[in-house]
């Protein structure tokens, strides 16, 4: 390759692309000649790095510190004895409790340090004002336990005070205690078995250093105390360990399960925190695909941003390139220059968006604060692969977006650089390419769609990866048709802008649809926000109308007192009974969830005051009778189903089926009811006298009630809420009430999402304002003209604002169009679950639109004041 | 220096000095300029390359200020005026004609055509407006965007657009400069013919002999100074005149 001495620089530096130092220097320099044009598709990597790094340095964060939760809840414990499972296995395992006695004989044992009963569960702390502590639907568990007291065992330590010497006295830790703002020898109140207790504070415990335990609340009372409110009188939940030697676990072990005999179950702490995690990971990952998600769908909006820029700028520096190729460049020379600017843009920065991301973390982290949704505390935790990864997707995402860019920079005709101008601008319709655009989008759209229905039927292994990959081809069919809709789209709308707004609107709009790929392509970024946050809408709404339906229908009960424990902890079952006393009620039932292997299958069952449960909820026509023929419910020895199940285990009234409950004895009970059960989908039903009998101490997570004959709702509810008054947790609900509190328990994720969806929205703004920042860079002349004959500054900026309300608009179009699309696919796809509703919300997707709009004229604002001041003459001249 | 004329003049120059950059590199594009533009009259201003030709133009226009001096359209001095009111000076009382790429490109020619009476947000004089489009001859090509058209037919809708608000004076700089010869003199004749039966006021740059002497007076400018002056040209003087000044 010959270097010519004489050659102008920009051949120079393209004759000497292929020597990997100078080509550093000369894109380098490239670079900066262009650093304001790049400045955006920068940011818009950095910004999709950031969120990439940010969602995995919080997911490791959150992991660390469950990982760190679970050892730390069990440090110190070599060995755990317990009863075996009674069904179920691993963490899903159900086992009884085991003797208290126990203690003594493992303690017994040779090598054994120490060991001590455990019993935990629900009980929660009431100030003296009635602040109740630990709201489980924030995801902060109310946590009862006995105090150990032992250091080998855990590492709860007294930091005020003493432990409890009586049945009223507490250990609370320090961050309730400062909340409450209590001291020792404060009186508090504990809800608990048994329903709300007076106790006194005797001492305040740090979890180690920590004031609570990875944002639990805990309170500690003695032994029997804890059995009684907390479990069973009498039994531990399991036996902790700590050896004298560690390493002789095993040997240990062996020699405990010799002395306690085979009925019992030796395992290592480990396997506790191994348990543990699991549980925790299943709860938990959901939260890690959202996250997942959420940093997909900022890469692909940023993606969409980038591919825009360089398409952009290659388009204006079509001449640059064909007088290189003019001048002998080879194609692999120009293409070589495009993708080593991308990959430096891209290396740069996802430097810098790596930096970012333990900001966004942290940010997101309060994000989850703010809708009621509390993470556990930690240090933040960045692992090296995280980084890894978020710099590798971003370097790739950028190579890739400047991919189709730079094969069109090599293709460009050295006969290009003759021509006048090389602003690209497709011909009108019809022409073969677009027919071709439209063939490949519509098969696109299509392919999507299909690969959305199966998955949402729930083919593959995975239907969630497959609904979220045909969603994402979906969005890309629709981004390939985009340039075939601009046109149209602007006809349509831009009329009416052009007839309101006069010349400022009419060369808005024909500026909007003068290059229909560009406007396309940076809507297609806002699309994909507005979409999501359409089928979120929609979604949301139609769930909440299909509970509401549902509640309405399926629950006849008058008035019904919500816990609010999602099955931990609840209502003590004292409730029922006493509200069965009541002049002004005439039925009355809790209900409360358990699990059981029915018939070699673990099943969720509901316990249900079974005389009164069947007037209290729409069950629709029912085969036997749930109240059974003397009116006192199905017993301990009778169960019922709803017809789907009884049908897919081929039961019927009378079938005797086994049933294995917690305390793992197995129980023959026949099938006392057959029920249509056309609104709830309840699991299969058992009266709670059943659960109890087991060595169960139910609460109920609600009791429904039914007002008696000739008492209005009013009375009815007043006199239960005075009964329910002495338990905090319980809150009093008529139905029409309680309808609207459950459909209310999609609010907090709602608006996690919403904020998540938010983030991509702004990075569409970015797109915009780059977008039209390019195009009236190179529209400078143009604006010379109108300048100077006569377009004030206010004009200029006007025809950019409505410029951008176009192409946010038409974002904003394609994107409600696809979300309810979406909507309309998952709603329909979840009838079997229970979404019986489609509702389209006018209100809210009316502000989404507004929120679009407003997005538009955000982004106009710097692009528009740099068109308007642009100097007349200067700009002329260019 | 060219005498007081008898009739007001459309616009005026005052002792005008515009000076660009300063300390070594200072450039005076204008040293003391004064000069007047008869209502009704065709100025050609002619000059060497660098002379200050455009930069006249172009302060006389309100597209730039003056170092010193004062420049007035009819009674008005532009000196005092601000961005906003220069800009509606523009759009209502001057039209203007570049060399080169004049025209919106995404508006038809017919839309370029009226955009500065639109802009204004007044009415369009159709009548006025379509005999400006046949006096151009492009009345079955005014639909067409400006891609669409030749040189020649980009700058008549130019000229049109130029006259069709009825300005007080029209700039035209160089506007026949990148056209052949032909198509060149159609522009002129057209607006020879505008200054004739419609009495406009045409301000005109060129560097061309012919052109100028279609003109009523040529100015010849040089080093930023009236240096001369003909009344009503022929090519062969005004050719003289600038092998005199080197242009
Ligand atoms: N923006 C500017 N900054 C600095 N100097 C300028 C600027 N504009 C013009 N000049 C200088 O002012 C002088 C007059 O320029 P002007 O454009 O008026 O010349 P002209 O007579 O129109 O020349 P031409 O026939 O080449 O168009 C020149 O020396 C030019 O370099
Ligand atoms: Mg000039």
């Amino acid at each position: 390759m010959t270097v010519h001495d004489n050659t102008p620089d920009i051949v120079d530096r393209t004759y000497r692309v292929g020597g990997a130092a100078t080509t550093i220097t000369t894109t380098l320099r490239g670079l900066r000649g262009q650093s304001r044009r790049l400045a955006t598709t920068a940011l818009a990597v950095m910004l999709g790095v950031a969120f990439t790094a940010g969602t995995l340095v919080l997911t490791d964060t959150l992991r660390e510190s469950f990982d760190g939760m679970h050892v730390d809840a069990h440090a110190g414990v070599d060995l755990a004895v317990r009863a075996p499972a009674s069904f179920g296995d691993g963490p899903d395992a159900v086992r009884d409790r085991v003797d208290a006695e126990l203690t003594a004989a493992v303690a017994a044992v040779d090598g054994v340090a120490a060991a001590a009963g455990r019993t935990s569960g629900w009980a929660q702390l009431s100030g003296p004002d009635g602040t109740l502590l630990g709201d489980i639907a924030s995801g902060v568990d109310p946590i009862g336990e006995n105090w150990i007291g032992d250091e080998r065992l855990d590492p709860w330590r007294i930091v005020d005070g003493s432990p409890p010497a009586s049945a009223n006295e507490v250990v609370i830790d320090r961050a309730a205690a400062t909340t409450l703002a209590v001291a020792v020898g404060d009186p508090v109140d504990v809800l608990a078995l048994g329903g709300r207790h007076a106790m006194t504070i005797s001492g305040i415990a740090t979890f180690g250093d920590n004031d609570d335990r990875f944002g639990t609340v805990t309170v500690m009372f003695d032994e029997a105390t804890a059995q009684h409110l907390l479990g069973e009188r009498g039994r531990h939940d399991v036996v902790v360990v700590a050896l004298e030697e560690p390493a002789a676990a095993d040997v240990v072990a062996d020699d405990i399960r010799r002395s306690v005999g085979a009925a019992h179950e030796v395992v290592t702490g480990a396997t506790l925190v191994d348990e543990a995690r699991a549980v925790h990971l299943q709860d938990w990952g959901f939260f890690d695909t959202v996250m997942k998600g959420f940093a997909v769908i900022a890469l692909v909006v940023g993606g969409f941003i980038i591919f825009n820029t360089f398409s952009i700028t290659v388009a204006q520096r079509t001449r640059e390139f064909a007088m290189l190729r003019a001048i002998g460049a080879g194609r692999g020379q120009v293409l070589g220059s495009v993708l080593t600017e991308s990959m430096a843009v891209g290396v740069l920065a996802s430097l810098v968006g790596l930096g970012g991301g333990v900001g966004v973390s942290a940010g997101l982290r309060s994000l989850f604060t703010v809708f009621g949704l509390e993470l556990p505390d930690g240090g933040v935790v960045v692992r090296q692969g995280s980084l890894v990864t978020a710099f590798a997707v971003g370097v790739a995402i950028t190579a890739l977006s400047a991919l189709v860019p730079a094969l069109r920079a090599a293709r460009t005709a050295p006969i290009a650089a003759m021509r006048e101008s090389a602003i690209e601008t497709s011909t009108p319709g019809g022409s073969a390419g677009s027919r071709t655009r439209i063939a490949t989008g519509s098969a696109v759209t299509l392919a999507g769609a299909g690969a959305m229905a199966s998955g949402l039927a729930g083919a593959g292994d995975d239907p969630i990866v497959l609904v979220g990959l045909g969603g994402l081809a979906v969005f890309g069919g629709v981004a390939a048709l985009g340039p075939v809709l601009a046109r149209p789209f602007g006809r349509l709308v831009g009329g009416p802008i052009a007839s309101i707004r006069g010349v400022p609107g009419q060369l808005a709009r024909d500026n909007a649809t003068r290059s229909p790929k560009r406007t396309a392509s940076t809507a297609a970024a806002l699309m994909i926000g507005v979409g999501l946050v359409g089928f979120i809408t929609i979604l949301a709404a139609s769930i909440k109308a299909s509970i509401d339906e549902m509640v309405t229908a399926g629950v006849s009960a008058d008035i019904v007192v919500e816990s609010g424990s999602f099955g931990f902890g609840g209502l003590d079952r004292s409730l029922v009974t006493e509200l069965r006393s009541l002049p002004e009620v005439a039925a009355v039932s809790g209900s409360t969830l358990a699990s059981a292997e029915i018939d070699g299958e673990v099943s969720e069952i509901i316990g249900i005051d079974s005389a009164d449960y069947g007037r209290l909820i729409d069950l629709g026509s029912t085969e036997g009778s749930l109240a059974g023929p003397d009116g006192t419910g199905l017993g301990l020895d009778r169960m019922a189903v709803n017809a789907d199940t009884a049908a897919e285990r081929g039961w019927s009234v009378g079938s005797d089926v086994p049933v294995t409950l917690a305390d793992g004895a197995v129980r023959t009970l026949t099938i006392g009811a057959v029920v249509e059960d056309p609104y709830i989908g309840v699991p299969p039903m058992v009266d709670t006298a059943l659960l109890e009998s087991a060595g169960l101490r139910p609460f109920d997570i609600q009791v429904f009630v039914a007002a008696a004959d000739g008492v209005d709702r009013d009375t009815v509810l007043a006199a239960v809420a005075s009964v329910a008054e002495r338990l905090p947790n319980a809150a009093v609900y008529d139905r029409a009430a309680f309808a609207e509190d459950r459909a209310g328990l999609v609010d907090p994720l709602l608006g996690v999402v919403y904020a998540l969806l938010a983030f991509a929205v702004l990075i569409a703004t970015l797109g915009i304002a780059n977008t039209l920042a390019l195009s009236i860079m190179e529209r400078t002349r143009e604006i010379g003209v109108l300048r100077a004959i006569g377009a004030t500054r206010a004009q200029v900026r006007a025809a950019v604002r409505w410029e951008s309300v176009m192409i946010a608009g038409f974002g904003t179009a394609l994107g409600l169009v696809i979300g309810a699309g979406f909507g309309w696919a998952v709603v329909r796809a979840l009838e079997t679950e229970g979404i019986t509703r489609l509702v389209v919300p006018t209100v809210p997707l009316a502000i989404v639109v507004a929120i679009a709009v407003a997005t538009g004229v955000g982004a106009a604002v710097l692009p528009a004041r740099r068109a308007a001041r642009l100097d007349v003459l200067e700009a002329l001249r260019s | 220096m060219p005498p007081r004329p008898l009739t007001p003049p459309a616009a005026c120059v005052r002792s005008a000095v515009k000076r660009y950059g300063t300390g070594d590199t200072a450039v005076t594009a204008l040293d003391d300029v004064t000069v007047w533009f008869p209502a009704g009259s065709f100025t050609a201003i002619m000059g060497p390359s660098g002379s200050g030709k455009s930069t006249l133009m172009h302060v006389a226009a309100g597209l730039d200020g003056l170092t010193a001096g004062e420049v007035f359209i009819g009674v008005d001095e532009l000196g005092a005026m601000s961005d906003n009111e220069l800009t509606r000076l523009r759009r209502d009382r001057l039209g203007f004609v570049f060399q080169a790429f004049n025209l919106v490109p995404t508006l038809s020619a017919y839309e370029n055509i009226t955009l500065p009476i639109r802009l204004a947000g007044r009415r369009i004089d159709t009548a006025w407006v379509d005999e400006l489009v046949g006096m151009v001859g492009l009345t079955d090509r005014v639909e067409h965007r400006p891609s669409e058209l030749s040189g020649g037919q980009q700058q008549r809708v130019a000229v049109a657009r130029a006259l069709a608000s009825r300005p007080e004076i029209v700039f035209a700089d160089e506007p026949t400069g990148n056209l052949d010869s032909r198509t060149g003199s159609e522009i002129l004749a057209f607006m020879r013919r505008a200054v004739r039966e419609m009495h406009q006021t045409i301000v005109m740059v060129t560097h061309d002999p012919v052109a100028a002497s279609h003109a009523d007076h040529v100015l010849f400018l040089a080093d930023g100074r009236i240096v001369d002056q003909i009344d009503d040209p022929d090519p062969e003087r005004v050719l003289d005149r600038m092998k005199q000044f080197g242009a």
